[in-house]
């Protein structure tokens, strides 16, 4: 586990293994209280970007679990990679519950989805407001 | 690492308690799961699931639930669930489960049939 924060973003990089899911919902939370999101939206926070590790664990077994926290002027922006740089982004047809994850978070924040970080890594990405 | 997660059974006339404490996601569900289809696998289907202790579900619990319904349903039984927190409610209300299941607020409501 490790973990890093600057002052333009915060990020932590977990294994690839289900166990860690409680970890990366305490980074989401502690980011969002840090920087000002509403107490009553870390719930929706923590559940978005647990589902978005789950389905990147659906995505790639062994690719690496990473979450970044990106401050703006008014929104924290949240992209959790998915699997590895150049590689599809593309859970097992079969898996509904990955499926469902990205539904989840659809549902949960407006903005969600698929794209791909700086270094052509899938992520999934979405945003909350901070006040 | 992980929380852990608690799982707690009696047995209430024909129902069979199982009361969950902790947090309930991809690492932890298929405890449950296996708690579940032990039961109805050995004849207790009535199983009302106490959640009044969840902080947190994700949708892996939620599908170990629907799972523990449909098993529960077929051996002839049911799964009630048992005062579920907000941040539970609210995952169940957006994927239209909260129609799905048998809700109660207490447990005496939910194995009052036994």
């Amino acid at each position: 586990v490790s973990a890093t924060g600057t002052t333009d973003r915060f990020s932590i990089e977990l294994r690839p293994d289900p166990a860690y899911l409680a970890t990366a919902r305490m980074f989401a939370a502690t980011v969002g209280r840090q920087v000002g999101v509403e107490e009553e939206l870390l719930d929706d926070l923590k559940l978005a970007v647990s589902e978005a590790c789950a389905r990147a664990l659906a995505s790639d077994p062994n690719g690496r679990l990473r979450v970044v926290a990106i401050p703006t002027e008014d929104r924290l922006v949240f992209e959790v990679s998915q699997g590895q740089p150049g590689r599809p982004d593309a859970p097992p047809a079969d898996d509904l519950a990955a499926g469902l994850s990205l539904e989840l978070i659809t549902v949960l924040f407006d903005d969600a989805g698929v794209a791909r970080d700086l270094d052509g890594t899938p992520v999934v990405r979405f945003s909350v407001p901070t006040s | 690492m992980a929380e852990d997660l608690l799982l707690q059974t009696k047995e209430t006339g024909d129902w069979t308690v199982i009361e969950v404490k902790g947090e309930v996601d991809l690492y932890s569900a298929p405890r449950l799961k296996e708690l579940i289809g032990d039961l109805a696998g050995g004849g207790r289907s009535r199983i009302a699931v106490g959640l009044e202790g969840v902080e947190f579900m994700d949708s892996t619990g939620l599908g170990v639930l629907i799972g523990g319904l449909k098993r529960c349903r077929e051996a002839g039984g049911t799964l009630s669930l048992v005062a579920p927190t907000e941040p539970v409610r609210k995952v169940l209300s957006i994927t239209g489960l909260d129609k799905v299941f048998p809700i109660h607020d207490t447990m005496s409501e939910a194995t009052a049939g036994s």
